[in-house]
C-alpha cells in the first residue's frame, strides 16, 4: 500500500484504480505502525471509491477494521449527485455517547460506589432478553416517538426539555418517516425503549480527573472532582434492521444504477433516488429511536441516584453537558476545493466537530465549539473535547469516536483467561456490574488502544481541543 | 437428522475479527450446514443447553442466491430472540435448496432468572460471508455483529 505521510499527523493515500479521491489518515507514527497491514487501510481505498465523494476519504486514529467502511471512517459525497451508503453510517444507526453533569463530589460517594452500581444496574435494563423501562410500545405511540426523538422521552418525564439544546439536531433528525421502517425492524425495537444493549456499550460513573482548559471546562459547567455519567448505546435492534434492510434492497438496485462496488457491505444507492430516500427517511427514524433510548436512561440514571442518595433533584443536578453522534450522515454545507458545498457526510464511528461559531450549535455552546464526548475503555479514561475550525477546514468538521479495538473479542478472552476481571478493575478503582462475565473480558482495557494516544493525535493534529479527561468510578454493560 | 440442543458440532471454529466475533461451520449436508451455522450463531448468545424445548415453531426464508440465503436464514434466528423473546436450542431444517430453506426451530421464551446469558448478537453481517461445497461436505464463514 502506498502510505505517504504528508503531516505529523496525516498520511496520504494516492488516487489510484477506481479511487475517485485520495485517502486521508490521521494517526501518529506509533499508531500508524500497527495499522500498516491492518485490513482498515484497504477499507478507506475501498471507500474512495464511491460515486460522488469529495475531498478525501478520511479516516480517524482510532481507525479499525469494519464492514464495507473501516469504523472511524468519514466520506462526505455530493448531496445531489453523490450516493447514500447504508455501511457508511453502520448497522448501530446513531449509536453515540452523551455525558450528564452532576452536583455531586466524587469523594463524597466514593465510599457508596457499590450501592450506586447496584440500583444503576437494576435500573437499566441491559444485556441478551432485556426489555425497556417503558412497558411494550403500541404501534401508533412507537411511531411518534420515531417521529419525534428525544423530545417524545422528555415529554414523558425523562430528563428535561433543556437536555434537547444539549443534543446533536436537538434530539430530532429532520425527514424521519416511521412508515419506511420495516415491520421486523419495529417488532425488534419494540421493547427496547431505555434499553442499554450489550458489547462495548456502557453507563459510567465517573469522575473529572483533569481539567485541560478551566475557561472552556467551566463553560460546560465541569470542574475537576466532580461525578459525571456517560452513556453509550446506540438504536439497538431496529437500528440494525434498518440497515439490513437497506443493504438488502440496494444491493438490488445498485444494479439498475449501474453503481458497482468492491464489498457488497457498501452497496449504496443515488441519494436522489426511491431507495435512496427511503432508507435516508428510515435511518433518521432510527437515529431519533436512538436519542429517545439514551434520553430514557438518563432519565433512569437520574431516578437510581436520587433513590440511592436520597437526593432530590436540586441536589443532583444533572443536566445534559452534550450528546453526540458517531454512527450517522447528515446533510451539511462545508467548503471543497474552495468551494462552498452541500454534502452529505457519512460518519462511521466518527464525531461531528464543528467549531466555534457554527450556526447548528446551540447558543450556549456556540462560541466554543461542539463538545465531543470521546469513551475510552472500562478501565482507563475517557475525555470531553471541542470541535475547531481547523476540522471545519480538514475534516468536514469531524474528528474521532473512541479508542479502537487492538485485540479481537476472541483474544481478549483468552488475554484475560484465569485472572479475575472484577478484581482486576476494582484494583484500578472500577466497580464493574454486567450481565456476562466474558462480556467484561472482551471490553478489558488490553482490548483497546489507549484512547489517550487517539486524542493526542487529534489535539496535535487540530482537528479537536482537549478539555478534561475523566475517569471510570462505575461501569454498567449488558 | 436434526442437530442436538448446545452441539452445534465439533466443527465450529472462531473467527477473530477486530470489530466483532465469527465463525467457520463445516457439515456433511447443505442442511446440516445449516442447522450447525444457526446454532453457532445462537450459541452467541445464550448456553443453549440451559434452553427447554417446550415450544416449536416454523421457519421459511428465502433469497436470491445460497450466500444470502444463510445470511437471512440466520438473521431470522435473530430476530425471532430478539423480537419474539423466544430462545431456539435445537434446529431442524427439512428443505433446502439455493435460494429457499424451510424447518423449524424449538425452544422456549427467554428467562433471565434461568438461561446462562452472553452476548446480544445485533445482527448477520456480509462481511466475509461464504458458504461452500468442500470434498467433506459444506462449509460456511459467517460474521456476526454483536
Amino acid at each position: 500500500m502506498d502510505l505517504r505521510q504528508i503531516a505529523e499527523h496525516v498520511w496520504e493515500i494516492p488516487r489510484q484504480g477506481g479511487m475517485r479521491v485520495p485517502g486521508r489518515i490521521y494517526a501518529s507514527a506509533k499508531l500508524m505502525r500497527d495499522l500498516r497491514d491492518d485490513p482498515a487501510i484497504g477499507q478507506v481505498v475501498n471507500v474512495a471509491h464511491l460515486p460522488g465523494i469529495v475531498g478525501h476519504a478520511l479516516a480517524m486514529p482510532d481507525i479499525h477494521c469494519g464492514y464495507g467502511f473501516p469504523i472511524g471512517g468519514v466520506a462526505a459525497v455530493d448531496a445531489t449527485e453523490g450516493v447514500i451508503s447504508p455501511g457508511g453510517i453502520g448497522y448501530d444507526v446513531n449509536c453515540g455517547v452523551r455525558l450528564l453533569r452532576t452536583g455531586l463530589d466524587a469523594d463524597a460517594i466514593a465510599s457508596r460506589a457499590e450501592r450506586v452500581a447496584d440500583a444503576l444496574y437494576a435500573a437499566i435494563p441491559a444485556g441478551v432478553g432485556s426489555e425497556g423501562a417503558i412497558p411494550k410500545l403500541g404501534a401508533a405511540e412507537q411511531k411518534q416517538m420515531l417521529a419525534r426523538g428525544a423530545a417524545w422521552a422528555v415529554g414523558r418525564g425523562f430528563g428535561r426539555a433543556s437536555d434537547l439544546d444539549a443534543t446533536e439536531e436537538g434530539g430530532c433528525l429532520a425527514g424521519a418517516d416511521p412508515d419506511a421502517v420495516s415491520e421486523t425492524a419495529l417488532a425488534r425495537g419494540r421493547t427496547q425503549v431505555g434499553t442499554l444493549g450489550s458489547g462495548n456499550h456502557f453507563l459510567e460513573v465517573q469522575r473529572v480527573d483533569e481539567v485541560y482548559d478551566a475557561h472552556a471546562a467551566e463553560a460546560l459547567g465541569l470542574h475537576a472532582g466532580q461525578v459525571t455519567v456517560m452513556i453509550h448505546s446506540g438504536s439497538r435492534g431496529l437500528g440494525y434492521q434498518v440497515c439490513d434492510d437497506a443493504l438488502r434492497t440496494m444491493s438490488h438496485a445498485m444494479a439498475r444504477h449501474g453503481i458497482t462496488v468492491p464489498d457488497r457491505q457498501l452497496a449504496c444507492v443515488p441519494i436522489e433516488s426511491d431507495e435512496g430516500r427511503e432508507y435516508l427517511a428510515a435511518m433518521a427514524a432510527a437515529a431519533n429511536f436512538a436519542w429517545t433510548n439514551r434520553q430514557v436512561m438518563s432519565g433512569l440514571a437520574e431516578r437510581a441516584f436520587g433513590n440511592v442518595l436520597e437526593l432530590g433533584p436540586a441536589a443532583l443536578r444533572f443536566s445534559l453537558v452534550y450528546d453526540v453522534c458517531h454512527n450517522i450522515a447528515k446533510f451539511e454545507e462545508h467548503v471543497v476545493d474552495g468551494r462552498r458545498r452541500r454534502v452529505c457526510v457519512h460518519r462511521k464511528g466518527a464525531t461531528r466537530a464543528f467549531g466555534p461559531g457554527h450556526p447548528a450549535l446551540a447558543p450556549q455552546v456556540r462560541p466554543l465549539g461542539q463538545p465531543v464526548i470521546i469513551p475510552g475503555d472500562m478501565g482507563r479514561y475517557s475525555f470531553v473535547l471541542l470541535g475547531t475550525a481547523r476540522a471545519m477546514d480538514e475534516t468536514f468538521g469531524t474528528t474521532c469516536h473512541g479508542a479502537g479495538r487492538v485485540m479481537s473479542r476472541a483474544q481478549a478472552k483468552k488475554a484475560g483467561k484465569g485472572l479475575d476481571l472484577r478484581a482486576e478493575l476494582a484494583r484500578r478503582g472500577v466497580v464493574v456490574r454486567a450481565q456476562s462475565l466474558s462480556g467484561v473480558a472482551e471490553e478489558m482495557p488490553w482490548a483497546y488502544k489507549d484512547v489517550a494516544d487517539v486524542v493526542d493525535v487529534v489535539d496535535g493534529a487540530g482537528i479537536a481541543r482537549r478539555v478534561a479527561k475523566l475517569r471510570p468510578m462505575v461501569v454498567v454493560k449488558g | 437428522m436434526p442437530t442436538r440442543a448446545g452441539d452445534p458440532g465439533l466443527v465450529v471454529r472462531e473467527i477473530e475479527h477486530t470489530a466483532d466475533v465469527g465463525f467457520e461451520v463445516e457439515a456433511p449436508t447443505i442442511a446440516a450446514l445449516f442447522e450447525r451455522a444457526g446454532l453457532a450463531t445462537l450459541a452467541i448468545a445464550i448456553g443453549l443447553e440451559t434452553v427447554e424445548r417446550q415450544e416449536r415453531i416454523a421457519l421459511e426464508v428465502r433469497a436470491d442466491d445460497l450466500t444470502s440465503l444463510l445470511h437471512d436464514w440466520l438473521q431470522q434466528l435473530v430476530v425471532v430472540l430478539q423480537a419474539r423473546g423466544i430462545a431456539l436450542s435445537e434446529l431442524g431444517v427439512d428443505d433446502v435448496s439455493e435460494v429457499a430453506v424451510r424447518g423449524w426451530g424449538a425452544g422456549e421464551r427467554v428467562d433471565r432468572g434461568r438461561h446462562r446469558l452472553y452476548t446480544e448478537v445485533k445482527g448477520v453481517t456480509y462481511h466475509e460471508l461464504a458458504v461452500q461445497q468442500t470434498a467433506a461436505g459444506w462449509s460456511a464463514r459467517v460474521i456476526l455483529d454483536v
